[in-house]
């Protein structure tokens, strides 16, 4: 049961990374391809790992897995950031 | 299961030749570097996959990371440099110098790979004496065994080489006028104290963690340096350390505290033993963190310094600001 719980999750949060993907590749400007990247990124990796955690079911396992979704939204954001304030000051790209 | 994971190793293997491909190939600089980055990540998936974590940890902050964050620089550099915002032009000398080189690399992996095939196909290519020292050894991480023991040696002239490419890159400070990298902005954006406050105490205890840890588990001195050096990249990067035109005695102690220690250490080793770089009998452990821990403190200042390609840095104290 636990394992089908997973392969949903983690299938989930592939979709995500294609969606995402999908977005950068076709939006036209910076600021909504950010938009795509960073938001199915986020969830994505949620997703990932959450289907993750409860594939491995351990408390450390899952305090882990927390800490990679953590640490990598916390980069994603303010990178994004940074991202688009570039963008404004250079309008042309 | 099986077939799952031999059609993952095969997406990755093909994954790597076709990065490893694309980042030589593609016209721009900037892409090119990027698909190193990415060539590098995926590299330390494959190390991860074939068993070697420690190799995975490496690969990933020093190849992926550190390599790209300098390679990223010198292409913001070659680019403004030449004036030209978007690409390099090619230069013919470097066209016709690739197909010697392609030649040279092709051979070079062909006799490597007939190489390993052989060892892989005769796997007591493992000494018995050797799995047996490494075994038996006060250390329980078999790299670091590696590492800092059986092969000291090579690990001591590996920081010495570090230490020599700094110096190499000191010479072309003085010899050549590089543009200014990192200009210090006027406001710090907003987001980038947020991240250096949550980002530096993350840093800190994961560098220190690896490096505790690597006595006996997956870890060591050049990935906790690397990580210290990363956290150096981003305080160069952020303003928070400023470029000096000389190296100040402090980041000089630093510079050759790895090696230096090591070569004592080496030294010393003639007084209880006939040989250098043995490890006093009781006190393995001891002298192994010792020589971590100096060995980390070199490798990060060592790293931080080629990323800002400049002589020395200096912390700059950083008010209170609101653009």
């Amino acid at each position: 049961m636990s394992t089908w719980l997973a392969i949903a999750l983690i299938l989930i949060g592939c979709s995500f990374f294609l969606a995402g993907t999908v977005g950068l590749l076709r939006f036209p400007d910076t600021h909504s391809r950010l938009h795509a990247l960073t938001k199915a990124d986020n969830l994505g990796l949620g997703f990932i790992c959450a289907g993750l955690a409860v594939h491995d079911g351990s408390l450390t396992g899952t305090i882990h897995l927390l800490f990679v979704w953590a640490l990598a939204m916390m980069a994603a954001t303010v990178s994004a950031f940074l991202i688009a304030r570039w963008a404004d000051e250079e309008p042309e790209h | 299961m099986s077939l799952l994971s031999l059609i993952f190793d095969a997406l990755l293997g093909l994954g790597l030749l076709w990065l490893a491909w694309r980042a030589v190939s593609s016209p721009g600089l900037f892409a090119s570097v990027v698909l190193f980055m990415v060539f590098g990540f995926v590299m330390a998936i494959t190390w991860a996959r074939l068993g070697a974590p420690d190799l995975a940890l490496a690969e990933a902050a020093i190849s992926a990371g550190l390599t790209g964050a300098l390679l990223l620089s010198a292409c913001k550099a070659a680019l403004t440099d030449t004036g030209n915002d978007n690409e390099l032009p090619d230069e013919p000398s470097t066209v016709r110098r690739r197909w010697p080189a392609a030649l040279i690399c092709t051979g070079l992996g062909a006799v490597l790979s007939i190489v390993m095939i052989q060892v892989a196909a005769n796997r007591a290519a493992v000494p018995p004496a050797l799995a047996e020292a490494v075994t038996t050894h006060p250390l329980d991480n078999p790299i670091t065994v590696m590492l800092l023991d059986l092969r000291g040696y090579d690990t001591l002239l590996e920081v010495t080489v570090l230490l020599t490419a700094f110096l190499g890159v000191r010479i072309l400070l003085e010899q050549t006028e590089l543009p200014r990298l990192h200009a210090p902005r006027a406001t710090t954006p907003l987001m980038v104290d947020p991240l250096l406050a949550m980002a530096t105490p993350v840093l800190l205890m994961t560098a220190l963690y690896l490096f505790w840890t690597g006595m006996e588990a997956p870890g060591g001195a050049f990935q906790a340096g690397a990580l210290l050096g990363a956290l150096g990249v981003m305080y160069t990067l952020t303003g928070r350390f400023e470029p000096l035109d000389r190296t100040p005695v402090l980041l000089r102690l630093g510079l050759i505290l790895g090696p230096g220690m090591f070569a004592i250490f080496a030294c010393l080793a003639l007084t209880w033993s006939e040989w250098p770089l043995a490890y006093p009998a009781g006190a393995t452990g001891a002298a192994a963190v010792a020589i971590e821990f100096t060995l980390m403190i070199s490798i990060a200042v060592t790293l931080t310094l080629l990323f800002s390609a400049t002589p020395g840095l200096h912390a700059r104290h950083m008010g209170v600001r609101h653009p």
